[in-house]
């Protein structure tokens, strides 16, 4: 049934709004990670969308052949990492500067708010296909 | 007085025949495909228990997820329980009929 088919669509956008929030946490969490598991200061990650299919008129522009998002990869970015000077940390250089993550908190909340509001708009399409769905079958309740 | 205005209407011989009922094609659908539509929905509520019981014990990580399949089985339901009542209410009206 093509309204169900709606319904797998809000689905696949919860998914990847999920996978965004959980890579955002992961770097406000290690904002501070100086080192990493080789060593190297934690790089700051974002996750890549893409989608499964592109929707063309010969598919008949059925709800199931649209195209749905899916988080292909979580990849490190380029940012070079932050120098602090903290000669006492065990990670100091010779001239007592530590790397630590570019964590951008700023963005990071940004991206926070943009996860939060792209969940609801999910959220909302969700709604609004149910409310459909449910004022049809209502349609048969007896007077 | 004449009464040739209505008189073509005697003329025409009145029969009344009733259109013969036709037994339904064989190989159409049956009672049975209903069932298998309940069936389906049983199956569907019975997966349905073992989400909710996967989210309860922290074994799933796509809440959303089980939750649209929750609603879709509850709208799978309604429409089910409507047809039910529609067909109810037919028979009904049915047996009611004067004879």
């Amino acid at each position: 049934m093509d309204l169900f088919g709606v319904f797998d669509i809000s689905s696949a956008g919860m998914s990847v709004e999920q996978s965004r929030l959980a890579v955002a946490a992961s770097n406000l969490a290690n904002a501070r990670t100086s080192t990493g598991v080789d060593g190297t200061p934690f790089q700051p990650l974002k996750a890549v969308v893409q989608t499964t299919s592109y929707a063309s008129v010969e598919a008949g522009l059925a709800a199931e052949s649209l195209p749905r998002p899916v988080v292909q990869s979580v990849v490190p970015t380029e940012a070079a990492p932050r120098l602090v000077y903290d000669p006492g940390h065990p990670d100091a250089d010779e001239k007592g500067f530590v790397s630590m993550p570019a964590v951008d908190s700023l963005s990071t909340m940004m991206e926070l708010i943009s996860v939060s509001r792209g969940y609801e708009a999910n959220l909302r399409a969700f709604d609004v296909t149910r409310h459909l769905l449910q004022s049809t079958i209502d349609m048969g309740k007896s007077r | 007085m004449s009464i040739e205005a209505i008189a073509a209407i005697g003329a025409a011989p009145f029969t009344f025949q009733a259109s013969p009922v036709s037994a339904p094609p064989a190989g159409g659908e049956t009672f049975a495909a209903v069932l298998d539509g309940i069936n389906s929905l049983n199956e569907q509520m019975a997966r349905n228990d073992q989400a909710i019981q996967a989210v309860a014990l922290g074994e799933t990580s796509d809440l959303h997820q089980v939750m649209m399949n929750l609603e879709k089985t509850r709208l799978t339901f309604e429409l089910a329980l409507q047809v039910r009542n529609k067909t109810l209410e037919a028979y009904q009206e049915l047996m009611r009929m004067q004879v």
